[in-house]
């Protein structure tokens, strides 16, 4: 058997991946709020291709747990409710690539 | 790396996919096919007035087509500050070319003559050239075909007895008519969604 297929730091690594951020749908969600400031519910809608009561419970969700944030603020004079990833859901989506990019690497090809 | 890649393509994507609503394809058709078609009765310089005039529509359209269909989202400072570069370089074009011929007009007869020569070229070529630009940092490929446009039929003002402002016209109607189908589309394929009602009633 190949010495990195059995590399216990890599799976030891894919067991410290935030199984909250791991969920596909969740992850498509925080993948797109890394790329921009903020957004609202719809440009989220059309971005993921999720439905609306997914995306709606998935937020919750990441709301809950901190990584996302809700405000309510006028664009253009317009009032818009933005969310936007916070510092802690940033800082765990980065842990995240990087725990699975760690992960990976360990399991080989 | 591979993820970093993948992100920059989400990104991308999803600043391209707020600029396949036509909107800037038909104010620069609209800008370059109302100065055209004033030229003969207006300063030449002053076609620049039309930008003023239309974008506010710009703006006004966003607002009522693009955001209630596609969402908003604020891109991050990075993507705002390419926004800004471009910006700058076509006010820097734009002022270069103004002090050139200004210069040029009052010290250098030569150098005014030479210019005088190839002003369409000058002209097609700077617009061109701030398309391009633009492309290059948006990835919006159509801008491409619409810098080729303008180029064409500067060009042809310049080797041809075509005059200048039918190149204005003729491009002009052609971005014009692109923006149109690009709008059509975008119309059809993003119908206003629940939540912009729910918005509109949010905004009374």
């Amino acid at each position: 058997m190949p010495k990195k297929r059995s590399d216990p730091a890599g799976l030891r690594s894919l067991e410290e991946i935030d199984r909250l951020i791991h969920e596909p749908a969740r992850l498509n969600i925080v993948a797109h709020l890394s790329v921009v400031d903020c957004a609202d519910f719809l440009f989220l809608l059309r971005q993921t291709g999720l439905t609306k009561g997914n995306l709606s419970s998935h937020l919750s969700r990441l709301e809950g747990a901190g990584y996302v944030a809700v405000e309510k603020k006028f664009v253009e004079k317009v009032p818009r409710t933005l969310l936007r990833l916070t510092d802690r859901g940033r800082e765990a989506f980065r842990s995240y690539r990087r725990g699975m990019q760690k992960a990976l690497a360990g399991l080989g090809e | 790396m591979s993820e970093s890649l993948d992100l920059k393509k989400l990104e991308k994507k999803a600043f391209v996919s707020y600029h396949q609503d036509g909107l800037v394809d038909l104010f620069l058709g609209a800008l370059l096919l109302a100065w055209g078609l004033t030229m003969e009765t207006m300063l030449k310089g002053m076609g620049g007035v039309w930008f003023v005039v239309l974008f506010p529509f710009l703006l006004l359209a966003r607002r009522r087509l693009t955001y209630p269909r596609l969402g908003y989202a604020q891109f991050t400072r990075e993507r705002r500050n390419r926004r800004r570069l471009v910006a700058l370089f076509t006010a820097t074009a734009l002022l270069g070319l103004m002090v050139a011929f200004l210069w040029s007009n009052q010290s250098v007869p030569g150098l005014r003559d030479w210019l005088h020569r190839y002003i369409e070229i000058f002209f097609g070529g700077l617009i061109a050239a701030v398309l391009l630009f633009k492309a290059g940092i948006s990835g919006i490929r159509r801008l491409y075909l619409y810098a080729a446009v303008i180029l064409i039929s500067f060009a042809a003002a310049q080797w041809s007895p075509f005059r200048i402002q039918y190149s204005f016209i003729v491009s002009g109607a052609v971005i014009l008519a692109g923006g149109a189908v690009v709008l059509a589309r975008f119309l059809r394929r993003y119908p206003v969604r629940q939540e912009e009602i729910v918005h509109a009633e949010e905004e009374e």
